[in-house]
């Protein structure tokens, strides 16, 4: 009997929840939802469903979307079949990519070959945003697709169809793709040239190479087009990248190129990246390269740039010097712990705390008294947590005054 | 599909002699290039009377992404009139595609790859896989160039014959080219676990006294993960060094141990070789062909960062050495068959002397590892000796382990003291190799001593502490708020000379003037070693030397893991096989530690 009770209680408690659930998910704004929408995904259960599927009539959509996904989680398979064709795009998409999560996945693919006729553009992008992630194939779907390439007019819609397409193995797509690539006048053609590049198009990397090398390609596109060939990760084009520094080319396109070189660790960048440092609009971007790029062969390089960059670059450079042991960090560090901004200061006290090496103990026991209460209480977390590191069998009390923190530490060294 | 299933030939051991080898120098390995370059450069091989059988690998674990791969040979070959096979690598080679001039072809088949089921077996006959493979080029009509590409990651250290299968792809006038991950340095992982020495996962905790239920790799107490029966009976051995022998001692009393316990490996295991396993890498060279280091699977992250390092607290960013090609190139393992690797070792008057401190250090206990060669008159000869399977270090009793401690001392300076005679005699005389191994040896040898004597302190230090009924206070000894405590075992956690020797001269480990001024004069001549070579495989080998830091394990604050399993011995579920450590994995694609810009 009282075993009953209980799973009654229990039951009565599941179901007070989700309806307390429920309640603030309507009440709730678009930040706190998807942590109601975790919370109900753990309570709900099948009893729900009515409750749920009247809770979905009631709308908004914005409260349906959740409600939807917790009847996918509850595998009701008839229930998302009905909704499919119920309500506005985005619920109907939410309720036919739930059926795609149960192994069902006609309705999604119908959505998506009805897409190019849909009415507005806001419908053709809340399937489109379903696109990229290629939940369903098949001739019908890359048709769909290959209309909306052809026929939209919204550059957005085009580029998702274009990157999708390419998740697609089909004959017609790279000819569709070439087609879009060479017509100038099309505002698409650079998706069509970055999706082709992704597909390892060797003709279409070359003629991005050559663009840049004549500077002819548009500021917007070459970061995107450079990205892919990055995603690649073909090599063999660094050498015609570091060319194009070397050329008079936009500081745009410099800029996105010195991005992609980082990007693909091309160290023997360096050397060219050090003189672009000098440049005035292209200096602090060389510079980041270099301290990203930056290897033990270019301590010198670092201690040089160190002295031509503003504060942030110089903390950062102080940084890539301590992680390869180098004791030119310690002046920078010091130079950092001397500057009047908290937040600057904290950045070095942070990198003091992880040198582990006398020297770093010494300066963070000169701010244990720092009339900045933020980088004192720093500070002492760091020195304490550096003797602990290096004296590995020690076990300080975090709240030593400073003076015995200091009368240790003697006693440790001598 | 155009499946076809051919049964494994047995091909006949040829006695035929392999050329002689180059002058020592290697020229056949191709280190870290993407699998776009990688193709390119077999294509620049191939011509129209050339056939291509890709063998690729299926299996359990880490494996080239089919996709990746279909599209670069795609790429590569789209223009090439060469013919193309595809040889599935499973329980049996299954065709996946039958000599066609379609790069196209060849590409869709390796795709097909990614929907095939793993083979059943864990463990497959790399070798008897490519001498199919080979036989399957020899029978394409109209042919006069055969290449096997044989493309894998995990079964690279199976070995049934080697010099069978140089002798079987010179009668098919095959060439093998190997796209294989990086070997370990002198990998003793099979020679290890095998025997139950293995010093990986929780092997060791269940030796040192601490109970299953920390046992990182949930295997109960005292139980070889490897006494299964598919590791037995095996028709072909497990090897993967990159060299004929194993060069460097495995088994050491103190193994690495990462700061969060859960890695437990030899110093050695953590070292990239700079080439591929010697089996591979000899066929591919006695054929004409070449050995493209790619490791599929890889870190993003750096030894330091894995390994809570002590000293920059996991900052440091590039962990490994820039391999220098040439100075790899200059002390390259000998990749002669293994009867000549004896016959030239046998020559080399330090290699010598490494094989006797090892032996001398084996017998005495100390090392636990056998050695897979032995002195025998005046040159070397194989050895076929047991892991020494106890662990004297066991246990709670510190007046025990602190005596084996002591005298370990002076047995290991002793066989330190003879190595570095030998070094100073032989230093012309002997290989460069030899000389760096000896060197490196001799750096990890002089901190052993250091550790033992370290591990003494640690049991006076708890022999103290045991008299102790509650923790002093102000105390500002660790080990103090061990008083009252029941303490089961013990471990250690070890801080490695990643950045060298000078950063840890400064810290403060246990004992007085004399242990600290040893331990100084120890990670000086490891500076001194690391300087000496720069840039190879022995500079990671002296970085991985460490200094344990040792800590008692108690029971009742003992927190439990909650993911692991529970100590009853009845709910352990079948010991996964430990994931093979495999350090080889920083860089970008195709992984590795050493340079290799393909521009």
């Amino acid at each position: 009997m009282g075993y009953a009770l209980a799973l009654l209680l229990a039951s009565c408690g599941s179901y007070d929840e989700v309806t307390e659930l429920l309640s603030r998910l309507r009440r709730g704004d678009a930040k706190e939802r998807p942590a109601v929408e975790r919370e109900l995904l753990r309570w709900v259960m099948p009893e729900h469903v009515g409750l749920l599927l009247k809770e979905i009539d009631r709308g908004p959509a914005a409260v349906r979307l959740p409600l939807i996904r917790a009847l996918g989680v509850l595998r009701a398979k008839a229930e998302l079949r009905e909704l499919v064709s119920r309500y506005e795009t985005e619920s109907r998409v939410a309720a036919a990519v739930a059926l795609r999560g149960l192994g069902e996945e006609d309705a999604l693919r119908a959505l998506m070959t009805q897409m190019p006729r849909m009415a507005t553009p806001d419908d053709k992008r809340v399937v489109a945003a379903r696109l990229t992630s290629n939940l369903v194939t098949g001739a019908d779907v890359v048709k769909s697709l290959v209309a909306l390439v052809a026929n939209e007019k919204d550059r957005a819609l085009r580029r998702a169809a274009i990157l999708s397409l390419i998740t697609h193995r089909d004959e017609r797509i790279a000819a569709l793709l070439e087609k879009v690539d060479a017509d100038g006048k099309d505002d698409a053609r650079w998706d069509a040239r970055e999706a082709l590049i992704l597909t390892g198009s060797a003709p279409a990397l070359e003629a991005t190479l050559a663009g840049l090398e004549a500077d002819a390609l548009p500021a917007d596109a070459v970061a995107r087009l450079l990205g892919a060939a990055c995603a690649l990760g073909d090599r063999s084009i660094l050498p015609r990248l570091r060319g194009v520094l070397e050329k008079a080319v936009a500081d745009a396109t410099k800029r996105a190129v010195i991005d992609a070189l980082v990007v693909m660790r091309d160290r023997k960048a360096t050397t060219i990246l050090a003189k672009l440092a000098e440049e005035r609009e292209l200096g602090p971007a060389a510079a980041d390269a270099i301290v990203a790029l930056a290897d033990p062969s270019h301590i010198e390089m670092l201690k040089d740039l160190a002295k031509r960059v503003d504060a942030t670059r110089r903390q950062a450079i102080a940084e890539a010097l301590l992680r390869m042991d180098d004791a030119s960090a310690w002046d920078l560090l010091a130079a950092t712990l001397a500057v009047r901004q908290t937040a600057m200061r904290l950045r070095a006290v942070r990198a003091l705390a992880t040198a582990r090496r006398p020297r770093s103990v010494d300066l963070l026991l000169g701010l244990l008294e720092d009339p900045d209460g933020k980088v004192a209480d720093a500070a002492r977390t760091a020195v304490v947590a550096s003797i602990e590191a290096m004296c590995p069998y020690v076990k300080l009390d975090p709240d030593l005054p400073a003076a015995r923190l200091r009368e240790f530490w003697r006693s440790r060294k001598e | 599909m155009l499946a076809l299933r051919i049964a494994i030939l047995t091909v006949p051991v040829a006695a035929v002699c392999a050329a002689p080898l180059q002058d020592g120098v290697e020229r056949t390995t191709v280190r870290y290039r993407g699998l776009d370059e990688i193709a390119r450069t077999i294509r620049d091989d191939a011509d129209d009377k050339t056939v291509v059988v890709w063998l690729i690998e299926r299996a359990v674990g880490a494996t080239v992404n089919p996709e990746r791969l279909g599209a670069a040979v795609e790429r590569a070959f789209a223009k090439s009139p060469a013919k193309h096979a595809v040889i599935a690598m499973g329980d049996s080679p299954q065709l996946l595609l039958k000599a066609a001039p379609s790069a196209e072809l060849a590409g869709q088949a390796i795709r097909s790859l990614s929907r095939l089921a793993p083979p059943t077996d864990e463990l497959l006959n790399c070798l008897a896989h490519v001498r199919e493979a080979a036989a399957y080029a020899a029978s394409v009509d109209g042919t006069e160039r055969r290449l096997v590409v044989l493309v894998a990651q995990e079964n690279v250290d199976t070995e049934d014959d080697v010099e069978a299968t140089v002798a079987a792809l010179r009668k098919s006038r095959a060439t093998l080219y190997g796209v294989v991950p990086e070997a370990v340095y002198s990998d003793a992982f099979w020679r290890a676990s095998l025997n139950g020495t293995l010093n990986v996962g929780g092997m060791r905790w269940a030796q040192n006294g601490v109970p299953d239920r920390l046992n990182p790799m949930g295997a109960p107490r005292g139980r070889n993960p490897f006494d299964d029966p598919r590791y037995k009976n095996l028709k072909f051995k497990l090897a993967g060094a990159e060299s004929a022998f194993i060069e460097f001692p495995f088994g050491w009393p103190f193994p690495l141990i990462n700061r969060g316990h859960t890695i437990v490996i030899d110093p050695a295991q953590a070292v990239p070789s700079g080439f591929g396993a010697w089996a591979i890498h000899r066929v591919a060279t006695e054929t004409r062909g070449r050995t493209f280091l790619y490791t599929a699977r890889r870190s993003t992250t750096s030894f330091c960062a894995r390994w809570g390092c002590g000293v920059c607290a996991g900052t440091h960013r590039t962990c490994g050495a820039d391999y220098d090609e040439v100075k790899l190139g200059m002390t390259a393992p000998d990749i002669g068959s293994r009867a000549e690797v004896l016959d030239r070792g046998s020559r080399d008057p330090l290699n010598v002397a490494i094989v006797e401190t090892w032996m001398s250090l084996y017998r005495g206990r100390i090392l636990r590892g056998a050695p897979p060669l032995a002195v025998a008159g005046a040159g070397l000869r194989e050895f076929d000796g047991k892991n020494v399977p106890e662990n004297p270090l066991a246990g709670t009793a510190w007046d025990a382990i602190r005596g084996v401690a002591e005298r370990s001392v002076p047995r290991v300076d002793e066989a330190a003291a003879e190595l570095e005679r030998a070094i100073a005699k032989h230093r012309t005389a002997s290989t460069r190799r030899s000389l760096a191994t000896a060197e490196a040896l001799l750096v990890h040898l002089r901190l052993l001593a250091c550790a033992y004597e370290q591990l003494a302190e640690f049991c006076r230090e708890m022999e103290r502490v045991d008299k102790l009924r509650a923790r002093p206070p102000e105390s500002t000894n660790r080990f103090d708020s061990y008083a009252g405590q029941r303490v089961i075992g013990y471990t250690h956690w070890s801080l490695t000379l990643c950045h060298g020797g000078a950063p840890l001269r400064s810290f403060r480990f246990l004992g007085d003037e004399r242990v600290r001024a040893r331990l100084r004069d120890a990670l000086e001549l490891a500076d001194r070693t690391l300087d000496a070579h720069r840039g190879t495989p022995w500079d990671v080998l002296v970085r991985r030397a460490h200094v344990p830091v040792f800590v008692p394990v108690y029971a009742p604050g003992a927190r439990r893991p909650p993911d692991r399993p529970s100590s009853d011995g009845k709910t352990h579920p079948t010991p996964q096989r430990p994931r093979r450590p495999n350090e080889a994995e920083e860089g970008g694609e195709g992984g590795g530690t050493a340079t290799g810009d393909n521009d």
